[in-house]
């Protein structure tokens, strides 16, 4: 196999991996922004996602795309329990954001524990799987071969991103989303709902998310704690990227996709973890907000 | 020297009590072995509660220092054969010049960038001790730690290793308690209270961010030492990030605003599972949502509301016009 | 009338309280299980307790040994080595156990070792891991077949079948470890390892190491890991045009991984115990009998695939059964491990066990098969 070929193949299987935590750090960006929340419990949106429609699907044996558009709306509607449930009633008003933040994150972990505890329950230890959307038989690419639903998974993540930031930034609902988490008192000033925000965000967040596990399982199976790698790395891709910043969340993905297999295929499978976190560190050390981010805000 | 000088150290020698008469009530290897562990994960705590509270700033790679603790002082002495207690220093240093980096390219920014550069560090630790097979021994382990040994007395057993880690566990105790109550301390919560303000009284945030950073490092460390001389082995799974996030949950299940929370935390957390064990997989789920509770309703942790608590009673007994209680 | 029948009823209720104790059976021989049903690995230590449980209601339902029950307590060490050593504690010191059984993953079984050498107890492993028995220790024995025995017969296949360059793909667990050294220890020459390349066992991308393969241009490639990866390895094997045969662990000898590996499953090939193929096998073969048996109650007790993950845990209660039924009561820790010592023949579901003082594990080369997977079900690969 030539160089060239095997060079493709691995920037194949980093755009792959790429688009998948590029969804997940897309839905960090939107729950920070308009919450400053971290929520680590991401990751579990898209296992969930996965196994919610692998449910409907096996068990229920309703058609493919039924159960892709009836999960979405199911995920979002727990991402939104999970705001309303945990979030809210934590977020004590007129305390300082940044001290309530924490605590709000250490939830987060909590409802990603609980969530991985029930998914074991209702779904068992083992992996499960999906049927592929369009077959399985590989598509080449100048002597590369890969899986088609790769062009699924990368086209829909590319959809969904510029959905999002269209939403974002031209749409009443969106913009007032990105305003009220700058400031909270002046944003209830201005009329917007903070309540409504915060789960908007949320449900927008799991939402996606879900999208991101229905687009992989027919790759890489889903089982109950497919979310917790998923979720970290899909955090590091947003702090690459520039956290909060919804196109740094693509940009961060494909880049941390891209030194995984990159890194494994040409220096090393066994380290190909330490460079991608390396990279963090790096981009900590000389661009802390990351590829797209503002500047970094110096203290005193 | 009196009462009020001696008040400060209250809660120490309560502490000093309870472990004192332990042992008197509890002999199974398995419960003073469960005590162990929470001595050593108090230690591990305490640095982020330090960090956190009083430096309001969070760790997510403690499990990665404790593993080099662990693994600098397991190399050393199964490898080199060299002395444990000369092993410690070493595994101390190496985690505080680690920690100093990190800390120095990180706390100057305003933000949670100490938090993210601690889950990279904390998950490349993790990834070093499985790849460095020929020093760490790999995913297989390093086996045959020697047990420590004090004046000739080999610590082989769960209830001298007890005695070894509480006596530790106070000493440190005892330490910080100082520290919280020096110029030190003072000069640390004034940067909780406001960076700007606390710059202009001279107080430079950085320099003690730095310094409870490293300090949080050592503490984590020590632990490392501590385990691996107790269970002889060492197995890179003890040191991922999971536990990172144990000891964060300690930390804020037991209180942030006061150092007995780290020993509040450390407790619960270890106890709970055994508790929950019972409930066979039901167990997830449920630690999960005890978490996710106890943060809800009790955000200022066990030891906000041990605080809350002893405030209440003290109010009712004024109200009686009885004594009042403590201070 | 009423007089009668009032002292009647009463003496009845009596009686129906006090029956229970009349069917008192002996005291119990108290065995102690642990494996990881929660945390990492969960999809292995949750069968592997219900095998211990399995065989446990097996022999008392056969009427125990001698009469006495055994009873079975288990805990969870949800994948952590420190807990499974405060577990093994706890069922040693507070539930008075006179044998221990389990250790799912490797390194919970290595945390454990020290100690229960120290407290004297005997111990058989559920863990594959060479540095479990080898070297010997006193009370640890170990009933799985080992990595050593499984690349053994890998090996042998290679070379009957020819195959000369080699790609390893082991994953960065102790498991996937020790299997590398294990073959680099037992193959010959002929062999040649060209690609070495780890991954990790959660991992969901294998494009890389598969790449570097195939462009060595491997005849062979070994991949060495229990979970999804070992499936979806073979759905990327395929996607890369890759059509050479896959060696798997015996880990994998479990109807979910050839089915969820699409059309990679003809790839695969795995050595194995005998259970998935027992109806292969020749009524001569005094396991068939054992397989089936063991086939049939797992299923319809626990509702869910009997795997050799299973079996595993049967078999370790078995051993104990039989060495305690040798060793006598009242239940004697030491005579108990003297008596394992001297297992001959025991027919289990991994094999045929004939465990000595410098063998604790008992299973000979022949307790395993080479399988493939043809037309939807495991089958021996000639």
């Amino acid at each position: 196999m030539a160089f060239e070929t095997q060079l493709l193949q691995y920037v194949i299987a980093g755009l792959t991996l790429g688009s998948v935590y590029a969804i997940v750090a897309l839905g960090y960006s939107m729950v920070y922004n308009a919450t400053k929340v971290i929520n680590f419990a991401q990751g579990e949106f898209v296992m969930l996602g996965g196994l919610v429609t692998i449910f409907l699907y096996s068990k229920l044996h309703l058609p493919l795309l039924l159960c892709i558009l009836v999960t979405i709306p199911i995920v979002s509607f727990i991402g939104i329990l999970i705001e309303r449930l945990t979030i809210a009633p934590a977020n004590v008003g007129g305390q300082d954001r940044e001290k309530v933040v924490v605590i709000l994150i250490m939830i987060t972990i909590g409802v990603s524990e609980f969530l991985r505890g029930g998914a074991m329950l209702l779904w068992g230890k083992d992996p499960l799987g999906l049927p592929a959307f369009s077959g399985e038989k590989p598509v080449v690419l100048l002597k590369a071969t890969f899986n088609p639903q790769i062009l699924w998974v990368i086209g829909i993540t590319l959809l969904m991103v510029i959905i999002i930031r269209f939403f974002l930034t031209h749409t009443i609902l969106g913009k007032a989303m990105r305003g009220s988490s700058d400031n909270q008192i002046l944003a209830r000033l201005m009329g917007i709902d903070i309540k409504l925000m915060s789960m908007a965000s949320f449900a927008l967040s799991a939402a996606s998310g879900s999208m991101g596990g229905i687009l992989i399982t027919p790759m890489t199976l889903m089982s109950y704690d497919g979310g917790l790698m998923l979720g970290l790395k899909g955090f590091c891709a947003g702090v690459i990227g520039g956290f909060g910043n919804v196109t740094g969340a693509i940009v961060g993905g494909f880049v941390l996709g891209l030194l995984e297999t990159l890194g494994a295929g040409l220096i090393s499978s066994s380290y190909k973890d330490a460079i991608a976190f390396l990279t963090l560190l790096l981009i900590l050390r000389f661009k802390p907000t990351g590829i797209l981010g503002a500047k970094a805000i110096l203290r005193a | 020297m009196n009462r009020r000088d001696l008040h400060p150290y209250r809660g120490i020698f309560i502490l000093l009590a309870i472990t004192a008469i332990s042992p008197l009530f509890i002999r199974s290897h398995y419960h003073i072995n469960l005590m162990v562990f929470i001595g050593m994960y108090t230690l591990l705590t305490l640095g982020l509660t330090l960090l956190l509270g009083y430096a309001g700033q969070v760790s997510l790679g403690q499990a990665g220092f404790y593993g080099i603790g662990a693994y600098v002082s397991g190399i050393l002495t199964v490898k080199c054969g060299i002395n444990p207690w000369l092993a410690l220093p070493v595994s101390i240093l190496i985690t505080s010049v680690l920690a100093f980096f990190i800390g120095f390219s990180t706390l100057h920014l305003k933000g949670l960038y100490l938090a993210m550069a601690t889950l990279g560090v904390g998950i490349i630790f993790h990834i070093l001790f499985v790849e460095l097979k020929n020093l760490t021994g790999g995913a297989i382990g390093l086996m045959d730690i020697p047990s420590l040994s004090i004046g000739g007395i080999k610590l082989d057993t769960d209830l001298k290793f007890y005695i070894l880690v509480w006596i530790i566990v106070l000493f440190i105790f005892f330490l910080v308690t100082n520290l919280v109550n020096s110029r030190v301390g003072r000069g640390m919560r004034a940067i909780q209270g406001h960076e700007l303000a606390s710059n202009c009284f001279g107080v430079d945030p950085f320099k003690y961010k730095i310094k409870v950073f490293v300090l949080s490092a050592a503490l984590a460390s020590l632990s490392g030492f501590l385990y691996a001389h107790y269970i002889n082995f060492l197995s890179p799974s003890v040191f991922d990030f999971s536990f990172s996030i144990l000891f964060l949950t300690m930390t804020i299940v037991g209180g942030r605003e006061s150092i007995w929370g780290a020993l509040y935390g450390a407790t619960l957390l270890t106890l709970l599972p055994e508790f929950l064990r019972r409930y066979e997989d039901l167990n997830v789920m449920i630690w999960g949502l005890v978490l996710v509770v106890v943060l809800i309703f009790f955000n200022r942790g066990m030891a906000g509301g041990l605080d809350f608590l002893s405030k209440w009673v003290q109010e009712r007994f004024k109200k009686k016009g009885g004594v009042r209680i403590g201070t | 009338m009423k007089k009668f029948f009032v002292p009647l009823f009463v003496l009845l209720g009596i009686f129906i309280l006090v029956a229970p104790s009349f069917s008192q059976t002996k005291e119990p021989y108290m065995i102690g299980g642990h494996s990881s049903a929660t945390g990492p690995g969960a999809f292995m230590g949750g069968p592997m307790r219900n095998g211990m449980i399995l065989g446990a209601e097996l022999v008392n339902a056969a009427g125990g040994i001698d009469g006495h029950p055994i009873k079975l307590v288990y805990y969870d060490d949800g994948g952590d080595p420190s807990k499974a050593v405060l577990i093994a504690k706890k069922l040693v010191e507070e539930d008075k156990i006179v044998a221990l059984a389990g250790g799912s993953r490797s390194g919970n079984s290595l945390a454990v070792v020290p100690y229960i050498e120290k407290a004297e107890v005997p111990y058989i492993s559920l863990g594959a891991a060479t540095a479990i028995t080898q070297p010997v220790k006193k009370w640890t024995f170990a009933n799985a077949h080992t990595n050593k025995l499984a690349t053994q017969k890998i090996i042998e296949h290679m070379v009957k079948h020819n195959i000369k360059k080699v790609g390893f793909l082991p994953d960065n667990t102790a498991y996937g470890d020790d299997a590398y050294k294990s073959f680099m220890e037992q193959k010959p020459n002929s062999i040649q390892v060209l690609v070495h390349e780890t991954f990790g066992d959660k991992d969901t991308e294998f494009t890389p190491q598969l790449t570097k393969a195939k462009a060595a241009g491997v005849d062979a490639v070994v991949v060495w890991t229990v979970g999804p990866a070992a499936s979806i390895i073979m759905k990327n094997a395929v996607m890369l045009g890759m059509k050479v045969p896959f060696y798997h662990t015996h880990g994998v000898a479990q109807l979910e991984y050839p089915l969820l590996a699409g059309d990679g499953a003809n790839l695969m090939r795995m050595p194995s115990g005998k259970l998935p193929v027992a109806d292969e096998l020749s009524d001569k073969d005094p396991q068939k009998k054992v397989l089936s048996d063991f086939r049939r109650e797992y299923v319809s007790r626990f509702k869910e695939e009997a795997s050799w993950l299973g079996a595993h845990g049967t078999d370790a209660i078995w051993i104990y059964a039989a060495a305690m039924k040798r060793a006598g009561w009242p239940a004697d820790k030491a005579k108990i491990r003297n008596e394992i010592e001297k297992t001959k023949n025991l027919v289990g579901c991994n094999g045929i066990y004939n465990i000595t003082p410098t063998d604790h594990n008992g299973l000979a080369y022949d307790s395993m098969v080479m399988m493939k997977w043809e037309k939807g079900h495991f089958a021996l690969a000639e």
